[in-house]
């Protein structure tokens, strides 16, 4: 259901998330195991009702505790430095503010304590959790490449990072390029829509006529056009309106083509 | 190419014909020809059948003389000699040309050919006559000057058109370039 890299494949219905806390500590043996938990169960079924009872029990004499503790802590016609609600806000002032000093102590020593407990806990944490398998089940990796490559310019960065002339002449040097284009290209079909898109008989004529040639194709157009501007004159002379027919039968060999 | 590659294949590739003719005559092709283009063809034939007669005079003057070099005269020929001489080697001639290929060598080089009514190569009877004619009446290759159809008279009589027809060379194959990459 996974690929080799543990993540799940699209499409996968519900895709099974696989453990990724790797179990270090020896678990304890099985007959130390069952009494302990048949202790906690059974303490959890004698505590709970007892503490429910006495929430309950509380919480009816609490208003009437209060006022009790009311009039016990600061009792009428005792001047109030001598009554227990005076010495009990001093103990309360004083807690507070060992308190709040041993706060700000445990602040300065945590910092100090931190660098030594965080690479600690967290080296002793990664030891026991396999990241790689818990990040490819968490988290959307697509979304995260897709963020990153919407920020970069990944052109311009292998532009500037990559030698693209090692990599073309190592890929170039490590493929044959003759049979890739035998086997990828084809070739004959290419070669046909370069000789349709050419004039490939205007350059053949061009590069392999002598000037003989030449000469003799420039006598025949010019005697052609003598003919031409003779026809001219003479139907203009004979008032002809109508152009000559000079179409003759049958197809010219010059313009017959190789398969009639 | 080489001989291995251009089996069995290239009996189906169709062949391409690389037409050498300039793509400004390609328009009349076909079409027949002026008084110009047929009176220049006309002119280098009969140049050719005139240096002929006279070649044949002076090969016979050379062949008395080196017979009996002391008794050597120069031929006095009669001008008719000439007239009927060169007449039948034009005649045999222009017969010849037009009825195996067409074109004679001045016809060749202006790009004419002469054909029948319907196209085709002349007989050799009607090669013959019409050989005869022009010769004969040479004028009345004029005539195509006021035809309306650019025919002479003896086109006229025999059914016959002179046609704008450049030669052109053997047909080519292209290259296979396939084949061409075994090279």
């Amino acid at each position: 259901m996974t690929d080799e890299t543990g993540a799940p494949r699209p499409g996968d219905e519900q895709p099974r998330a696989l453990p990724v806390v790797r179990q270090r500590a020896p678990r304890l043996p099985a007959a130390v195991e069952a009494p302990l938990d048949i202790a906690v169960g059974a303490a959890v079924v004698v505590t709970r009702p007892a503490v429910a009872v006495t929430s309950a029990v509380a919480q009816s004499l609490a208003p009437v505790a209060r006022s009790v503790w009311g009039l016990v802590s600061r009792p009428p016609l005792v001047p109030e430095r001598f009554t227990a609600g005076y010495a009990v806000d001093r103990l309360t002032e004083r807690g507070r503010a060992v308190r709040f000093a041993a706060g700000e102590d445990l602040t300065v020593i945590s910092d100090d304590t931190l660098d030594y407990v965080v690479p600690e806990g967290l080296t002793r944490v990664l030891d026991r959790i396999d990241l790689t398998q818990l990040v490819l089940q968490r988290v959307d990796l697509e979304r995260i490449v897709t963020e990153v490559l919407d920020r970069l310019d990944l052109t311009e960065l292998v532009l500037e990072r990559v030698d693209l002339a090692a990599v073309v002449n190592t890929a170039v040097e490590s493929v044959d390029l003759n049979t890739l284009i035998r086997t990828q290209v084809d070739v004959a079909g290419l070669a046909e829509e370069v000789i349709d898109e050419v004039d490939l008989p205007e350059i053949i004529r061009d590069s392999t006529s002598g000037v003989a040639t030449v000469v003799v194709d420039s006598a025949r157009l010019s005697a052609v056009s003598g003919d031409e501007l003779i026809n001219r004159w003479v139907d203009r002379i004979l008032l002809r309106r109508k152009a000559r027919q000079t179409d003759a039968p049958g197809e010219p060999q010059s313009m017959r083509r190789s398969d009639d | 190419m080489t001989d291995a590659a251009a089996t069995p294949d290239d009996e189906e590739r169709p062949l391409h014909r690389l037409d050498p003719i300039r793509p400004e005559a390609r328009g009349f092709q076909g079409l027949r020809a002026g008084v110009v283009t047929r009176t220049l063809a006309g002119a280098i034939d009969y140049a050719l059948m005139a240096s002929l007669t006279f070649g044949t005079w002076l090969g016979i003057a050379i062949l008395q003389f080196l017979v009996d070099p002391r008794a050597f005269e120069v031929p006095a020929w009669p001008f008719i000699y000439f007239v009927v001489l060169g007449y039948c080697y034009m005649v045999l001639y222009l017969t010849v040309g037009w009825a195996t290929v067409g074109r004679s060598i001045g016809s060749r080089l202006l790009g004419l050919r002469v054909v029948g009514r319907k196209g085709a190569k002349l007989s050799w009877p009607l090669a013959f006559v019409r050989a005869s004619l022009c010769t004969l009446v040479l004028v009345a290759m004029f005539w195509c000057i006021v035809s309306r159809e650019n025919r002479s008279v003896q086109d006229i009589l025999l059914r016959t058109s002179v046609i704008h027809d450049w030669p052109v060379r053997k047909e080519f194959r292209v290259t296979d370039v396939g084949s061409r990459s075994d090279l």
